[in-house]
């Protein structure tokens, strides 16, 4: 299997870096500042650069967990670290001002990924948004990249089960597409 | 809010803050002619004031400092070397300078062209650096 770069991405207070420390089996490297803007989220830090964590795959293999800031104005960073990855695991918080219009711009921001890797979307604090949140998730995301068959999940980021189980439908995702990328040619 | 608590307020809202960083780059700016622009930002990238020299500085600069200044402390953090300083990109034309405001939640982005010796803006960026880092310290 060849090395996976995978890419965190989603709004402010999604989850992205508890699920990279949930799923890393090295201490995560990562870059949190004082957050202070409390209007956008709630919490005490935020991701200013990166995190980074790894999962070993094998012998010499690994899988590479990056996550990318929330917000847009280190919009940079996306488009650096969007470069090198293969799948796309999206995580939007339910309890967003508007979960689904969320899904919709971080597809936008990251439809080159999407659109040559693979992509799963993660639905956090699901209990606390609308009760059909996850379905109208999914049929915003199949509106934007009709071709595709995208999972979507209602995830705990903490729950190591869970973050499992959705980067291995992740890793399934980016070995078809990259399959599909080779018959083409 | 009880009479025991405080609010706190953002560094980039605070205008103690904002008024200290303004005299603050007023003052690099009479000591490094060759100083193109420089920011006081948060450490999650807002600015709180900006000084220009020729002609301004990228809008997206408070945010990139933030970042860089994050993964140079992460670089130091992972190799055990304890605080940085300060960083420095050395580029064709100019250098950019970032330093820790210490104690602050704040970052100094210095831009200069390269007429400049490294050696004076490192020593001056780290006085402006001591001097607003003592006065925020003491409005508190």
């Amino acid at each position: 299997m060849p090395e996976h770069v995978i890419l965190f991405a989603g709004p402010m207070g999604a989850g992205k870096t508890t699920a990279i420390r949930t799923l890393s089996e090295i201490d995560v490297v990562s870059t949190e500042a004082a957050n202070t803007d409390r209007l956008q989220a709630d919490k005490d830090t935020t991701t200013v650069a990166l995190d980074y964590g790894e999962i070993a795959v094998g012998l010499d293999d690994k899988i590479r967990l990056y996550g990318v800031p929330g917000q847009s104005r280190f919009d940079f960073m996306w488009t650096i670290l969007q470069q090198r990855a293969m799948g796309l695991m999206l995580l939007i918080h339910a309890d967003a001002p508007n979960p689904v219009v969320a899904v919709g711009d971080q597809l936008g921001a990251f439809l080159d990924l999407a659109n040559r890797g693979g992509l799963v979307i993660g639905i956090t604090r699901s209990e606390l948004g609308p009760r059909d949140v996850v379905d109208r998730v999914r049929t915003v995301a199949s509106a934007l990249l009709p071709e595709r068959s995208i999972p979507v999940f209602a995830v705990d980021a903490r729950d190591y089960e869970q973050m499992r189980t959705m980067l291995m439908a992740l890793i399934s995702d980016v070995e078809e597409r990259a399959e599909m990328m080779r018959a083409s040619r | 809010m009880s009479e025991t608590e405080t609010e706190v307020v953002a560094a980039h809202r605070d205008p103690v803050v904002i008024d200290a960083s303004i005299r603050a780059l007023a003052g690099l700016r009479e000591l490094l002619p060759s100083l193109v622009g420089a920011l006081l930002l948060t450490d999650d990238g807002f600015e709180i004031a900006r000084a220009t020299q020729h002609g301004g500085t990228d809008e997206r600069l408070a945010s990139m400092a933030s970042s860089l200044q994050a993964l140079g402390e992460a670089i130091a953090r992972e190799l055990g070397l304890g605080d940085s300083e300060y960083a420095l990109i050395e580029a064709h034309h100019g250098r950019v300078l970032l330093r820790r405001i210490a104690n602050q939640p704040i970052i100094l982005a210095g831009v200069f062209d390269d007429d400049e010796t490294v050696g004076k803006a490192i020593s001056v960026s780290r006085k402006l650096a001591d001097e607003l880092s003592a006065e925020l310290a003491s409005a508190r």
